[in-house]
């Protein structure tokens, strides 16, 4: 069994493309209540007694609806795979999320048409879309973090200076915003009861309708977009030294000598997009919006490559040996294999720095420099400025990694760490040849000859790029042709083009589909993922008696709690 | 020759062997599909999947 655990948290877009233009739409919000039902009613599922809420799967994992406070109406499905054991296991119930959803496209999109809405529900896996707006497909993996006497000591002083007052701002200001509309509440309903009273009730009725109106200003979205920013601003100097802190503490070693590997990995795993000229295919979606290493995710102006907000949440947790990494520089794949890859070949190089297995520092000169090297070079021939005056491509670094990892594992690697060193090494010779050849399995190189061939009578990316430089009704079109290949590549359901591609036998589909159908209703290997998902299982018809947490099932009737 | 010998015409229809298709290319009519999909409405569709919420 694999020793490390990991999970997948992915998410999707939720649009409407109306059949006529200006026709109605339902709200993102409204699309995910809809396609949540379809889900409930194809596959087990109980209420997650979980922050953000949605429902726990059969599988043991998640789904929910992400949305900041601010644009609640506006958000996203995120999906959760549940625990896995190792990065075969993560890919494949990573992608029979993508089989159930597409399972039920059809029944969601039919229930919505029934509540007057006429076109076509887009449930999209692409992680950004046209305007740049960008989401993603974070990964999380279990990582052996000892630390050394130095860090716990600077942990244990300066620890309780940051993540303590970051709670206290947080709660006072919580206290504050209820106990305001808790205030105005009472007084609604204090001046509504004295209304009626003779001579002395207009006032009262006054007070009510001012109230009244004052929570209507309260509740829109630009007031409580302000008060997000007056959370933001109050709790800033707190997040700012705790996340100094929390870079110092949190696998450092770790992240200087994975994030070379995290930004290479691209070349095989990035999922193409129309650069902004639209001239060429670059490779990520992701890769624009990140900004620097490491830090607490706290603002999108601010993207780190590792996110440490999970030791917010859980600030027990970064005094555990084993902690959780999560990578939020993450694309989502259509491609079946670039996931694998993706997933195993991360995991490959964790394995070897746990280990202590020796790695040459190929930190880069400058991050935002090499990140924008890798995502804007398909030729892959661009070398990447080293901090140690050096310079290397991407597809340099990642072969130096893939032999490293050979090395390490020796002959004798056991069989999905040797499928994973197998299919990483053809592609990357693959692609030092010539990413055409791998049009199958590499997402970005299959987008790149699917814009060619289907704006072929337009001339192809010349065209597009030609289209793009004009500003004719026509070039637009072009342009936004190309555009809706970029997202519609990724969507899920029977108009996604990668779909398309798979079922005509133009893309490899690598997992099998009873292997994939299984992994969308029965629970992952790991312990707790199983237990999860069997109690789910158990109490799914049962829905107002049983909730379930990532840690423990919750019951009402005896009220009791059964931890996994 | 005889005119016994002349051959009779058939009265019958030749037997003629059906058209045969040509091999379908799945990944070729696919690619035809997707190209007609994309050209089909593609700034309407570019405007209703821009989403501007989400929040990783």
């Amino acid at each position: 069994m694999h020793p490390r655990l990991i999970g997948v948290e992915t998410e999707f877009a939720l649009a409407w493309v109306p059949r006529e233009a200006g026709g109605r739409s339902p709200l993102p919000r409204d699309i995910y209540e809809v396609v949540e039902a379809a889900v409930r009613a194809e596959v087990p599922a109980l209420p997650a007694a979980v922050p953000k809420g949605g429902v726990f799967l059969a599988t043991g994992g998640l789904m929910h609806y992400e949305a900041p406070t601010a644009r609640f109406s506006t958000g996203l499905l995120e999906m959760a795979t549940p625990e896995c054991r190792g990065p075969l296991e993560a890919a494949r119930y990573h992608h029979a999320q993508d089989v159930l959803l597409g399972r039920l496209h059809g029944e969601a999109e039919f229930r919505l048409r029934t509540r007057g809405f006429e076109g076509e529900l887009v449930v999209g896996k692409a992680a950004a879309d046209s305007a740049g707006n960008v989401w993603g497909s974070h990964e999380n993996y279990e990582v052996d973090d000892p630390a050394s006497v130095l860090r716990v000591l600077l942990l244990a002083l300066a620890f309780p200076a940051f993540w303590i007052p970051l709670r206290i701002a947080e709660s006072i200001f919580k206290l504050l915003l209820y106990s305001m509309f808790l205030a105005a509440a009472a007084s609604y309903l204090l001046c509504a009861a004295l209304a009626p009273l003779p001579l002395l009730g207009r006032p009262f009725a006054a007070g009510a309708r001012g109230i009244l109106s004052l929570g209507r200003a309260l509740v829109r979205e630009e007031t409580l977009v302000r008060l997000m920013d007056l959370t933001y601003a109050v709790t800033l100097p707190w997040v700012r030294g705790y996340d100094v802190l929390l870079r110092k503490a949190a696998f450092p070693d770790a992240r200087r000598l994975l994030l070379p590997h995290l930004y290479t990995r691209l070349v095989f795993c990035g999922p193409g997009r129309v650069a902004a000229d639209g001239a060429t295919v670059a490779l990520s979606h992701k890769a624009p919006a990140i900004r620097h290493a490491a830090g607490i995710y706290w603002d999108d102006a601010r993207r780190p490559v590792f996110d440490l907000k999970n030791f917010v949440r859980e600030p027990w947790s970064i005094w555990s040996r084993r902690k959780r990494m999560q990578v939020l520089f993450a694309d989502s794949n259509t491609s079946r294999l670039a996931t694998v890859l993706r997933l195993g070949t991360t995991d490959l190089v964790l394995r070897m720095i746990e280990a202590g297995h020796p790695l040459r520092n190929l930190a880069p000169r400058d991050l935002g420099e090499a990140i924008a090297i890798v995502d804007g070079d398909p030729a892959l021939t661009r070398p990447i400025p080293l901090a140690d005056g050096t310079a290397m491509t991407a597809l340099q670094i990642q072969k130096y990694y893939l032999e490293e990892a050979e090395k390490f594992c020796g002959k004798n690697a056991e069989p999905e760490t040797a499928e994973v060193l197998s299919k990483w090494r053809y592609v990357l010779e693959a692609l030092a040849e010539d990413p055409h050849l791998l049009y199958k399995e590499v997402d970005w190189v299959a987008k790149r000859d699917l814009v060619a061939e289907a704006l072929a009578e337009e001339g192809g990316w010349r065209g597009v790029a030609k289209a793009a430089a004009t500003a004719t009704t026509d070039g637009a079109a072009t342009v936004a042709a190309a555009q809706k290949i970029d997202t519609r590549f990724h969507e899920i359901g029977p108009r996604g083009y990668g779909g398309a591609l798979l079922e005509a036998g133009r893309s490899t589909g690598y997992f099998d589909g009873p292997d994939l159908e299984r992994a969308t209703r029965e629970p992952a290997s790991s312990p707790r993922a199983k237990a999860r998902g069997d109690a789910v299982r158990r109490h799914s018809g049962d829905e107002r008696e049983a909730r379930v947490s990532w840690s423990e099932l919750l019951l009402k009737h005896p009220r009791k709690r059964v931890r996994f | 020759m005889s005119q016994n010998d002349k051959p009779v015409p058939s009265t019958e229809a030749p037997v003629v062997a059906p058209p045969v298709a040509p091999p379908l290319d799945r990944a070729a009519a696919a690619i035809a599909a997707i190209a007609k999909d994309a050209k089909t409405q593609p700034l309407e569709y570019v405007k209703a999947t821009t989403v501007p919420g989400g929040g990783e």
